[in-house]
């Protein structure tokens, strides 16, 4: 029997503790032991993005890390995104310009897009398809999930959102 | 199309759909439906292939072996509608779901074909490999060659 590990952490602003194998990956972690089931494994295999989520402000594969790896840091999911009942800029943006279909993919495009708006708040088309390199969605052809992440970017100078 | 010989890869450029929708309900997930089958299009003719090794084991059995289109190589997408209501409902409504799929296939391997005229090349299989057109332009070239040094002798 493997020995547990304690994990502290903090996840979407509250600290949380779990006791985990030490294989464990963050996505499972956050999935199955937090039940955070916004963040989705596609592959398992860091080709597909859809477990995207902010560790320490940056962008990961949560599927590409052990959740031991993320003891005493920051992690924050898509369900962190809007903390209230008001959606967050980015998320109105991908409903008011259908850069949902299936949905798979999303929590992993609004991580990376929230990442990629942090650092670059007026991206162009370029750097935004640049930024989606690690996500693959297989319903939307990216034209409106490129649209929604421009628009989003207006949408959170508008409202002077930081985050 | 643009297709680098050296390498053979070949980058979409610009992409136009016509398309007969029927009665359009709503214009924008029926676009969102043709952009996403254009894509789907995109990485049949360009990178998904399934392979097979002697045994039977298949080898490109993850995304990155298995090449489906991701957002830096499928282009803005122009929609031209062309809608003639259906007879067969009386809402005059068309199936839209994914409905760039097929076109797309063949359009740009035929594009690719015509990027590469001088080639004269005959692409009857998806996917379309960089490394065998890279290999015909190769070959292309060695032909000039010869031909070039055949003229100065």
């Amino acid at each position: 029997m493997t020995e547990l590990r304690d994990v502290s952490f903090t996840v979407n602003g509250t600290a949380r503790r779990v006791r985990v194998e030490p294989r464990r990956l963050l996505v499972h972690c956050l999935r199955h032991d937090l039940g955070l089931t916004g963040t989705h494994v596609g592959c398992d295999t860091a080709d597909c993005g859809t477990c995207v989520v902010m560790l320490d402000g940056r962008a990961v594969k949560s599927c590409n890390l052990l959740a031991v790896q993320a003891d005493g840091a920051a992690v924050s999911t898509v369900e962190g995104l809007a903390p209230g009942e008001q959606l967050h800029p980015i998320q109105r943006a991908f409903c008011e310009k259908h850069a949902v279909q299936c949905g798979y993919c999303t929590p992993g495009m609004l991580m990376v897009a929230s990442a990629l708006l942090q650092q670059s708040p007026h991206p162009d088309e370029t750097e935004i398809r640049r930024a989606l390199y690690g996500n693959l969605c297989r319903c939307t052809g990216y034209e409106h999930i490129v649209d929604a992440i421009g628009y989003a970017g207006e949408l959170m100078a508008e409202a002077g959102t930081a985050r | 199309v643009r297709v680098d010989v050296e390498t053979g890869v070949v980058a979409v450029e610009q992409y136009v759909v016509a398309h007969d929708s029927g009665t359009m309900i709503n214009p924008t997930v029926l676009e969102g439906q043709l952009h996403g089958g254009v894509a789907l299009g995109l990485g049949e003719a360009l990178g998904e292939e399934l392979v097979y090794d002697a045994r039977g084991r298949l080898l490109t059995d993850s995304f990155h072996r298995y090449v489906i289109a991701r957002a830096e190589k499928v282009p803005r997408v122009a929609v031209r509608h062309h809608p003639c209501p259906s007879r067969n409902n009386p809402a005059g409504i068309k199936g839209v779901g994914e409905n760039g799929t097929m076109g797309g296939i063949t359009t740009i391997i035929a594009a690719v074909e015509d990027a590469l005229a001088p080639l004269a090349l005959t692409l009857n299989e998806m996917p379309v490999r960089s490394q065998d057109l890279a290999a015909a332009s190769e070959l292309l070239r060695e032909r000039v060659g010869a031909l070039a040094r055949g003229g100065v002798a």
